[in-house]
């Protein structure tokens, strides 16, 4: 049983850790690192056949795992709850139980074997109520369209023997995927926030409303059910005002701009390097000469240092030139990417929300 | 920064590429602030030579030839004016920059380790990109 753990702990650690920082802290465990994630999960199965792999090395890489379901890929949705509803949430949180066992579907790990017992609705399987605020895992199983490549190594990967006529490349797909989700609600009493936190950071626009309705609608029935939280509501912030406001105050790297002159459409990038695009001397130079600009996206990125490696985190609010033309648009969520830790999570956060937070977890379930 | 331009006019006087080599090197220098930690590929160096030398035709082979003789002359460590970047691309966009070790390694395995997602990239010939950057600002 404790194999099948570590099994699954290996493929999922090696399936969500960005590549350079598996490798970081693979090499700080005294792990086994080979060429890429592929050779790389076989040498540790390997360690683990051969009754190496010690309940430490266990224990290091549940610690990186548990902060990626977390803090890791997310997107986010924010509603904002009134003051009066404080003071009950605060009492009631410990009185939220869990629909299903979290042994029974091997949470946090995604076990394909559990799939049976999961559907579309998100089940709570996990809560926490801490000081700062309450955690609420729920799991799902959910299908979500995604853009795939069809190349060579996408037929081994599914065990087909097909070749693509050789004229034909760059060839795309979408791809219906049906997986697992551990989905987060947070409530932030310091913030008085609740918290979507969906498992994923692409899937398309109208995934994403179901996946954040059916996340709202379980977390509402279990708040409910509290006879003191009956009439619980709270009401979606609305992020477009935000992406203006990152641009002109943010401290992070500026690494993705959409935004208007006049009549033509800009879109700058650059996530491949370190500049900030507000200090490009092309831009500078552009907005010098006019009034100002209106800005419908924005992404900012934060350096992080883990051991020898860096990453960056990221914050992207993806508007669109669209909601410049109306004074009522609404953007609903945000994408945080590449968080290993809270500190880097909430970093983020704080520049669309700014004072401090203090709802930290560990993974022990 | 005089010194490289002197030295410059000295080791390559009488030959087609001084022309070019000392075309690049001043408009980087007037320009440093675009061209130190940039990424700057071979068609901004045409670009130079052609928007400063008007009776050029960058399209020649043997000016293309004079461009990456000069471009050659400013990576020699000795010189030490122009660094190589290497950037993997998608299709549209640059995803990371790649270490010189990165892409030696790819070399000799036949394939490169994706530096975000670890996964094989066979065809990375396709998709890895060579530019140049200014090293130090000209004095």
């Amino acid at each position: 049983m404790a194999g099948d753990k570590d099994k699954l702990l290996i493929e999922a650690v090696c399936n969500h850790t960005p590549w350079q920082l598996l490798q970081a802290i693979l090499k700080e465990s005294g792990l086994p690192v080979s060429k890429g994630v592929a050779h790389t999960k076989i040498a540790l199965g390997k360690l683990l056949a051969e009754g190496k792999f010690t309940d430490k090395h266990h224990k290091k890489l549940f610690q990186l795992y548990w902060q990626t379901v977390c803090f890791g890929e997310k997107t986010v949705k924010f509603e904002q709850f009134d003051g009066s509803f404080l003071q009950r949430l605060k009492q009631a949180g410990s009185l939220i139980e869990p629909e299903i066992n979290l042994n029974t579907i091997n949470f946090p790990f995604k076990d394909n074997s559990a799939n049976h017992l999961l559907d579309s609705s998100a089940k709570l399987v996990r809560s926490d109520a801490m000081e700062g605020g309450i955690w609420l895992f729920f799991a799902s199983l959910k299908s979500l369209t995604e853009n795939i490549e069809l190349d060579r190594s996408y037929f081994e990967r599914i065990n087909k023997d097909y070749n693509l006529p050789p004229e034909l490349f760059d060839v795309k797909a979408k791809q219906k995927t049906t997986r697992q989700f551990y989905d987060i609600v947070y409530v932030d009493f310091a913030k008085q926030l609740v918290e979507y936190r969906l498992d994923t950071v692409s899937a398309n626009s109208t995934d994403l409303d179901e996946a954040f309705f059916a996340l709202k609608r379980s977390f509402l029935r279990q708040v409910r059910r509290i006879p003191a939280l009956a009439d619980f509501e709270c009401e979606t912030v609305n992020l477009f005002p935000q992406i203006s406001s990152l641009y002109n105050n943010s401290s992070h790297r500026v690494c993705e701009l959409g935004f208007t002159v006049s009549s033509v459409t800009h879109h700058e990038k650059q996530r491949s390097g370190n500049k900030d695009l507000r200090h490009e001397v092309f831009h500078i130079a552009g907005v010098n000469k006019v009034d100002g600009i209106d800005v419908f996206r924005v992404a900012t990125r934060e350096l992080h240092q883990l051991g020898s490696a860096t990453y960056e985190s990221e914050l992207y609010l993806p508007g669109t030139l669209k909601m410049l033309g109306s004074a009522l648009s609404t953007l609903e969520y945000a994408l945080i990417k590449n968080c290993l830790t809270s500190f880097d999570y909430n970093s983020m956060k704080d520049s669309l929300f700014p004072t401090s937070n203090k709802g930290m977890l560990t993974g022990a379930a | 920064m005089a010194s490289l331009q002197a030295r410059i006019e000295t080791e390559w006087e009488g030959t087609s590429t001084l022309p070019i080599l000392r075309c690049i090197v001043d408009t980087l220098c007037e320009n440093s602030s675009v061209y130190i930690d940039s990424n700057t590929s071979l068609s901004t160096f045409q670009r130079i030579v052609q928007d400063n030398l008007n009776d050029v035709d960058v399209s020649h082979p043997s000016v293309v030839e004079d461009i990456l003789v000069s471009i050659n002359y400013l990576l020699d460590p000795h010189v030490g004016f122009l660094e190589t970047k290497y950037e993997l691309y998608d299709e549209f966009e640059p995803i990371c920059s790649l270490t010189v070790e990165d892409v030696k390694q790819a070399e000799e395995d036949g394939w490169l380790v994706h530096p975000v997602s670890g996964v094989q990239i066979d065809d990375f010939k396709d998709h890895v990109i060579i530019t140049f950057s200014m090293l130090t600002e000209c004095a």
